[in-house]
């Protein structure tokens, strides 16, 4: 078997916790998957999203956040997802851009609460 | 590449290292086992050790496997593979860490099914009893509800050779097929 670039760069799937956002701010983004950095493993690791799961209980339509960096000042890594109210909502592979993320992955909403559950694969 | 890869074993599933009737040099830390292969069966896939829970960034003690365990005057060869999300260090004895480098003993993950997917490089050997131990290192954020290690191979029954063929053997004479089954601490002169 021919080692290639994409079976190289296969990763294992996990997922993260079920996360209630309930501050409508960006500082009240919360973390939905935590980037492994032990001092102690070998090698660095990264990880792709793969599916964004969630309900949006707001009451309204509205738009979901996803992004790197402390709350208050998260930058999206991908588009922001318009997501409807009392409705589940299930963003999969094929609807996601392929972004490396190399830090806790966050996630805000400009109405809450939003239940979000992502699953990504991690690299390393 | 695969036809780089060690242990009498080409592209695809794993083999036997030894046949019925061949002779094999079980090492076991400076003790040789020199045997001759009656019998051999496989070890289809099964759970050999679950660790348990481990927290986020923590490294398990070392656990003993015994489920590897074979008989009197038998060896086993696996090749294994952990099904949860850890980094996995073997050592064979206890004190002596497998797959180790000069500065790094190297541990398996979840991701050699994708990288070397007949496990060819993870192989070790058991001499009867001398059973390995796993230490395990959850590097995530996130804590596991347990630890599990699948293993497959073969088990060998052999019988001691007589001092005639040993000495043969070690004249370069007679075939045999050493089968490593313990680690090697190194030096670094």
């Amino acid at each position: 078997m021919t080692v290639g670039y994409l079976q190289a760069r296969k990763g294992v799937r996990l997922q993260g916790l079920v996360v209630n956002i309930i501050v409508a701010a960006n500082a009240g983004a919360l973390p939905i998957f935590q980037q492994s950095t032990f001092a102690a493993q070998v090698g660095t690791r990264t990880f792709r999203i793969k599916r964004i799961k969630g309900i949006n209980l707001s009451g309204f339509n509205t738009i979901l956040n996803i992004g790197i960096g402390a709350a208050g000042a998260v930058v999206n890594v991908i588009p922001s997802l318009w997501v409807f109210n009392n409705l589940n909502f299930d963003f999969v592979e094929a609807d996601l851009p392929e972004v490396e993320v190399n830090a806790d992955l966050m996630a805000w909403a400009v109405a809450v609460p939003i239940q979000v559950q992502i699953e990504v694969e991690e690299l390393g | 590449m695969t036809e780089l890869y060690p242990h009498k074993s080409g592209l695809g599933f794993m083999e036997p290292v030894a046949l019925i009737g061949h002779n094999v040099c079980v090492l076991y830390g400076s003790t040789k086992k020199y045997q001759k292969v009656l019998y051999f069966e496989p070890v289809p896939p099964f759970q050999c050790l679950n660790i348990g829970a481990i927290l986020a960034q923590t490294t398990s003690p070392r656990t003993a496997a015994p489920m590897l365990e074979v008989f009197d005057n038998e060896f086993g060869q696996y090749r294994w593979y952990p099904i949860d999300n850890v980094q996995v260090r073997l050592w064979l004895p206890q004190v002596d860490g497998r797959y180790s480098l000069r500065n790094i003993q190297v541990p398996i993950g979840m991701e050699i099914l994708d990288r070397d997917p007949c496990l060819h490089l993870t192989e070790f050997n058991v001499w009867e009893d001398r059973h390995p131990f796993f230490e395990a290192m959850n590097f995530m954020d996130y804590p596991l509800t347990q630890c599990r290690i699948m293993a497959q191979g073969y088990r060998f029954v052999t019988e001691a050779l007589k001092a005639s063929v040993v000495s043969a053997i070690e004249s370069g004479t007679v075939a045999c097929t050493y089968v490593v089954a313990s680690g090697w601490a190194g030096s670094t002169r």
